[in-house]
């Protein structure tokens, strides 16, 4: 069965990216261009979060590794990143009025769509923290490069 | 714990001051000068340890950080600034020419992949070069100083050397920027001047200083002795002959030999380096090259470059030096990136005139390399490509089948000396599948890895991986449509930050120097049957069984 909240976002999926888009730039501090190569893959990152955002998929899980593949080399904390998913709480109700519905959410959706976003966060993060524990793992790898000749002759 | 965890401190600003919330920090309309300096873990490189500025007799020795309040900077350091900026001014025309001519119109800002990749408007070479020029205004121009309100000038502080830090370690002296400059600036030298100026008071990073000691000491970057030197390199020819059967025959400071070899150090001692070296070995056997390495002349990359303009020339003299020493004919030179910078650019003017070499003649083709006439070294890739168009190499393409490759130009082969096609043609006859990435992302329009010019350190990730983006972005593209997995480069910093770079961004794609598929190629005399490549990965088609 359709989810309310969910036929929402998929009549309003253009309107809902472009406000969504427009947030998340402003995680940047006014520190990034809209048309750069960086912000159209978080365009297409958020794309395809909220093509996929209703059930979880390999689809759903993709696109959150690609966001979180951005931000996680961003300057800014973990929280604010996250607050991201925030933003989506309010902007699906509010351009869900502008939609063909011509009515609001009902509680019960609200209700569903914060449990549902509140999942998508949590994923976001285990995503977010997989890219860190792989900056570290790079670190290490380089290390581990360069002194290549060395440890093999300490291996030997 | 780890020492990126934040401290609670830390964690508390981050929460009580800074709360998380969208939009707090909403610059837009605002002039660039009150955007903020941060520094953050990841954004910034560690300094130089002391130690290390006493070896080189840098001033302002100390331990600090770039999140310190107080960088310590040495009493009257305005004035090392002021005296150093007009002392530059004096001695480098190109520089005050770059300040002067500027017009702001912007070609130069969406070039850079720094801006690129972290959309931070600073990035914008006219804005990072603004960052000087705005000091340089205040203080010298006598109309600027009159018309200081029009003439974007501000004062020198304590705060303004903190964001030239910052971001003129944002900036890899690639000169993409310059490609596109109507007047010809060149961003890059606007960087190394600002790096020398910083330096003056002690302001630098360790990832820089500490190969410029090690070269200072004993030659290369890493600071490997001569007897390591040469181990290392036998234990490549171990592994050559297990794989192949051949057992070449390097010397090492042999005087009388024809040509003096010198490559960058990471071709002797790193993944995948090491993999391009043994590239090298089994070409010079397979032509019978007379040729020796110098244990002396270890290194050519030089990180001096990045430093100042002396300890460019102080570390680049013992090429001339060796070469002089063992009495070659000429020098061939391996694949790096800034090393052939510095020699074509640079080293003629700053040690030349090489008179006792001569100009370089290929002993097999015969060919006159006359582009080399002043400096006496040709480029590797330059040597190859005239071997094999002079149909001089038994090559089997085939047995880099398993290797679907792109081409990425290294900024200062490409952009410093105009070598577009040589690499190319290499690569096509070595191996079969070749695919170019998009056209405004190679030649002279090359991105850069995002850790050149000495910012490949490991505390400073964040910004590498997006610095490094737009090439990212490039590659990706040919992995998708013509499922390219492997990354040929012809620079020793392309060949250690590259494979970083591509596992976070585009896994699945590996880094290659161009003379490791050479030598995978390279049908030797009297060799054994091939099955594996260089790195012992199997060759298609060409296992146990195999035909």
């Amino acid at each position: 069965m359709t989810i309310e909240w969910g036929r929402a976002v998929q009549e309003n999926k253009k309107n809902i990216l472009d406000a969504w888009m427009s947030r998340s730039l402003l995680l940047f501090s006014g520190k990034m261009a809209a048309a750069s190569p960086v912000a159209e893959a978080l365009h297409q990152a958020l794309r395809m979060v909220l093509d996929n955002c209703e059930k979880n998929s390999e689809l759903l899980t993709d696109g959150l590794v690609q966001l979180s593949r951005i931000l996680a080399v961003q300057d800014m904390p973990p929280s604010q990143a996250m607050s991201l998913f925030f933003e989506l709480k309010k902007i699906i109700p509010e351009l869900s009025l502008k939609g063909s519905q011509k009515q609001s959410l009902k509680q019960l959706d609200l209700d569903a769509l914060q449990n549902r976003l509140e999942e998508l966060t949590l994923k976001a993060f285990d995503s977010y923290m997989m890219q860190r524990e792989k900056i570290c793992q790079l670190k290490l790898d380089e290390n581990k490069r360069m002194l290549f000749m060395q440890l093999r002759r300490a291996d030997a | 714990m780890s020492k990126y965890v934040p401290k609670l401190s830390e964690l508390k600003q981050e929460f009580e001051k800074k709360k998380p919330v969208l939009l707090k920090e909403d610059y837009s309309g605002k002039e660039w000068r009150d955007l903020p300096v941060e520094f953050r873990d990841g954004n910034w490189c560690f300094p130089g340890k002391p130690e290390v500025l006493e070896d080189l007799g840098f001033p302002n020795p100390r331990k600090w950080a770039a999140t310190d309040a107080d960088w310590q900077l040495p009493d009257g350091w305005e004035k090392t600034i002021r005296d150093g900026l007009k002392s530059r001014l004096k001695r480098f025309r190109s520089f005050k020419l770059f300040l002067d001519t500027c017009v702001r119109c912007g070609a130069c800002a969406d070039k850079c992949h720094f801006f690129l990749g972290t959309g931070d408007p600073k990035n914008m070479p006219v804005l990072r070069a603004e960052l000087i020029r705005s000091v340089y205004r205040n203080d010298f121009p006598l109309a600027e100083k009159i018309l200081k309100g029009f003439s974007g000038s501000r004062k020198l502080t304590a705060e303004v050397i903190k964001e030239w830090h910052l971001y003129f370690n944002q900036c890899t002296e690639c000169r993409r920027c310059s490609v596109f400059c109507p007047m010809g600036i060149d961003t890059a030298e606007i960087t190394m001047m600002a790096r020398e100026l910083l330096n003056l008071i002690g302001v630098n990073n360790n990832w820089i200083l500490a190969p410029v000691s090690n070269c200072n000491r004993t030659g290369n970057h890493l600071g490997i002795e001569p007897h390591t030197f040469v181990q290392n390199i036998e234990s490549l020819v171990e592994d050559i002959e297990d794989l192949t059967g051949i057992k070449v025959n390097p010397t090492f400071n042999r005087k009388g030999a024809e040509i003096l070899f010198i490559t960058p150090s990471g071709d002797v001692f790193g993944d995948p380096g090491v993999y391009t070296m043994m590239g090298y070995l089994l070409l010079f056997h397979h032509i019978g090259l007379d040729y020796t390495i110098s244990t002396y002349a270890s290194e050519g990359g030089n990180f001096g470059m990045f430093t100042s303009n002396e300890m460019m020339k102080k570390l680049n003299a013992k090429m001339y030096h060796e070469a002089k020493r063992l009495g070659v004919k000429w020098i061939l030179g391996g694949e790096c990136g800034h090393m052939w910078r510095v020699v074509h650019q640079y080293m003629d003017t700053m040690n030349g005139p090489a008179d006792f070499l001569e100009e370089p003649v290929s002993p097999i083709t015969g060919t006159r390399f006359s582009n080399a006439a002043s400096t006496k070294m040709v480029h590797i890739a330059e040597f190859t490509a005239d071997l094999i168009y002079h149909n001089k190499l038994k090559l089997d393409p085939k047995r880099n089948d398993h290797l679907l490759t792109t081409f990425h130009d290294s900024c200062n082969v490409a952009r410093g000396m105009g070598m577009f096609e040589e690499p190319r043609y290499v690569l096509r006859s070595v191996c079969n599948s070749f695919h170019e990435m998009a056209e405004n992302t190679i030649r002279e329009q090359t991105f850069c890895c995002g850790s050149g010019s000495g910012l490949n350190a490991e505390e400073f990730m964040d910004i590498r991986m997006r610095g490094g983006f737009p090439r990212a972005s490039a590659v990706r593209q040919v992995q998708e449509t013509h499922k390219v997995n492997t990354l040929v480069t012809i620079c020793a910093i392309d060949r250690a930050s590259l494979p970083t770079l591509m596992t976070y961004w585009n896994p699945g794609v590996s880094v290659y120097g161009l003379h490791e598929l050479v030598g995978n190629a390279l049908v030797m005399k009297g060799e054994k049957k091939r099955t594996e490549d260089l790195r012992e990965s199997p060759m298609t088609g060409l296992g146990e069984g195999e035909e």
